[in-house]
């Protein structure tokens, strides 16, 4: 490094911390604009809504954040937190609350292929999760026959405490969620296993030769994903008391879009899981505040996707100037 | 044993191994075709109504989409990379064309004019995704991904929910009217076919993709431009998206942004059961034109069969899954992401 770097220089060594800042100041500052809009954004009506609605996206971040960090990609979470939702609805009728076991037993199993498919077969993440995404986008299709299936009232029960709200403003679903995250970040962080998946992410190859399992990292970080997956799609259904065919289809470029924006890098290696917590907030503030001020949906899609391709910007590593990107 | 003798063996064991290799290559670019036969063989014997002439007109019908799909995505996937955008990209070419020809919506009438328009705004928005990839040096697949979700917001925008019907008499009649049997969709998807073949065969552009997508370090080195080579496979890209999004409105008489949701995945699986590598530098679109009936006589038969089209999908991913693994060379200490 020379002694004075350049401007530019400066501020492409402080990428990261930028995006990672731009998410939280963003945040902030949408929900005051909203809130200036309409005051009713910042009742505890609509911050219950909030933490209700980032529950899901939070979970499923994390688990993607954990394949991003490999350098990888799981394009399947979408579909898996779909085919869960509507796994918990047909099944809460027949087995009762072992059916949140046996959901959570899907997801475990669709992370272990995604591993076993890239791991063991070589295919490649993105092409390996494309494919297994379309299996379980049609597995949830002919479980619920293409129609939304919704929960009748002999299983509410079960799924009533979704509405179990703290303190007239944390609802239980976030806690939860919560919990998922602090359990991942530390897996991530603390556990041997966990940091090789960082680890592996940043230089495979030395990760090899200093005699770290590699594969079992990359098994973990795809089990952790399909868990987070089903996780995600337990919450949609107790949330909206309904199995609905297609509920997590938007939500893989969300997730993706989510850690992204909490600072981890596209190439893996880089960023925390904790903090995707910031970016899966910045997006249920911009999808709940455009809800609450009236702006047209249309919009969403391409504000997402411009956000999206403006985080992967900020989150890449322009160190490596003979970097080849395929 | 002297020197000579040795070396003359080592050389001659050499030559015998490159010609093994050289024949199991053969033999391996052949196996689509093989495939191909056999599920004709099959389908033949168990769908019913599968083997008639109306049938093989359905089929050449059918074709046309993933073919013109594919050949597009052959060249980005020979040079490494891949791209999505297909998904949004086509809904939003399909929808402003319907919005721009005699349709039930606006008081436009184009004619002809509104497709060249349309596919102008295609190319365009290819190149974008393309730049982005190419000087921002981001994955492609991600890049695409964002942008196809972008154009589908812009193609649901662009008609507000309620798809414009094509009322045009000389796009119906491009889209239900036959030559010799064969629609005039099918004769489209050839002729791109044949643009594509004489690219990738006769020009020095295909040479180049071919060199890049093989090891990108090397092309650089002898000189090619590769960013450049790039942006142009990404501008083709565009014109079969364009033509992809066209075919797919007049096809179904209105301009809604569903005509991209399902021309992405089996373009891909075409090209890479045709026996192109995922890593680049192998194959080309005489195996995607392959690969692309191979997709489109399993869709066929399975729907003949009788079997449920959510299932469709799913045997799609098992086919990706069984023909990449199958192709990725074992034993190479090749880092795959």
């Amino acid at each position: 490094m020379p002694k004075n770097p350049s401007f530019w220089r400066r501020i492409t060594a402080r990428r990261e911390t930028l995006t990672r800042y731009l998410s939280l100041v963003t945040t902030v500052l949408l929900m005051v604009v909203f809130g200036l809009i309409r005051s009713s954004f910042l009742g505890p009506r609509n911050i219950v809504n909030i933490l209700k609605d980032l529950s899901p996206v939070m979970v499923m971040a994390c688990g993607e954040a954990f394949v991003l960090l490999l350098g990888s990609i799981d394009l399947s979470i979408g579909a898996i937190a779909s085919c869960s939702a509507v796994l918990l609805t047909v099944l809460l009728p027949v087995m009762g609350p072992w059916a949140y076991a046996v959901v959570l037993g899907y997801g475990v199993l669709t992370g272990l292929l995604n591993g076993f498919l890239h791991t063991r077969l070589g295919v490649p993440s993105f092409i390996a999760t494309l494919s297994t995404q379309a299996i379980w986008q049609s597995c949830a299709y002919l479980i619920s026959g293409g129609q939304p299936l919704t929960m009748l009232p002999p299983v509410w029960p079960y799924v009533n405490w979704g509405k179990i709200i703290f303190l007239e403003a944390v609802p239980l679903l976030f806690l939860v969620a919560l919990a998922v995250l602090v359990a991942y970040a530390f897996i991530n962080r603390l556990t041997a296993v966990g940091r090789v998946v960082t680890a592996t992410g940043a230089n495979e190859r030395a990760a090899w030769l200093m005699g770290c399992n590699v594969r079992r990292s990359k098994m973990l970080a795809f089990l952790c994903s399909g868990l987070g997956a089903a996780i995600g799609g337990i919450l949609f259904a107790i949330k909206l008391k309904s199995g609905i065919p297609t509920v997590g289809t938007q939500y893989t470029m969300l997730a993706i879009a989510a850690a992204v924006l909490g600072g981890v890098s596209m190439t893996g290696g880089k960023g925390a899981i904790a903090l995707t917590l910031l970016g899966a907030m910045l997006i249920t503030v911009i999808q709940n505040g455009m809800n609450v001020i009236g702006v047209n949906g249309l919009w969403q899609q391409i504000i997402f996707g411009s956000l999206l391709l403006a985080a992967i910007y900020l989150n890449s590593d322009k160190s490596h100037k003979g970097l080849i990107v395929k | 044993m002297d020197q000579q003798a040795r070396s003359s063996r080592i050389g001659l064991e050499f030559a015998q191994e490159m010609k093994r290799q050289s024949q199991r290559e053969r033999f391996v670019s052949w196996a689509p075709l093989a495939v191909l036969a056999l599920l004709v063989l099959l389908f033949s014997l168990t769908a019913e109504g599968f083997f008639s002439l109306k049938n093989l007109q359905n089929v050449l019908n059918q074709v046309s989409i993933p073919l013109v799909m594919s050949m597009g995505m052959t060249f980005v996937i020979l040079m490494g990379s891949t791209d999505l955008s297909a998904e949004g990209l086509g809904g939003f070419v399909g929808s402003v064309t319907a919005l721009m020809v005699l349709n039930s919506k606006t008081t436009l009438d184009m004619g002809f004019l509104a497709v060249v328009i349309a596919m102008v705004a295609s190319v365009l928005v290819s190149a974008l995704s393309g730049l982005m990839h190419i000087k921002g040096k981001l994955p492609s697949f991600m890049v695409s991904y964002a942008v196809s979700n972008i154009m589908a917001g812009f193609a649901v925008l662009a008609y507000r929910g309620e798809p414009a019907l094509i009322r045009d008499p000389f796009f119906t009649v491009l889209a239900q009217g036959d030559f010799l049997g064969i629609p005039y969709l099918t004769f489209i998807a050839l002729g791109v076919f044949g643009v594509s073949y004489v690219l990738q065969t006769r020009t020095r552009f295909g040479s180049y993709v071919m060199a890049i997508g093989d090891n990108e370090a090397i092309a650089r080195n002898i000189g090619i431009n590769i960013d450049r080579t790039k942006l142009k496979v990404f501008l083709w890209l565009g014109v079969c998206i364009g033509l992809v999004g066209f075919m797919g409105a007049v096809r179904i008489g209105r301009g809604e942004v569903a005509i991209g949701s399902n021309v992405v995945f089996p373009a891909i699986t075409a090209v890479v059961v045709g026996g192109t590598s995922l890593s680049g530098g192998k194959g080309g679109v005489v195996h995607s034109l392959l690969g692309a009936f191979i997709v489109t006589v399993i869709n066929n038969a399975l729907v003949l069969l009788g079997v449920s089209p959510y299932v469709q999908q799913a045997v799609q991913g098992i086919i990706i899954i069984v023909a990449v693994a199958l192709s990725i060379q074992h034993g190479k200490s090749l880092i795959v992401k």
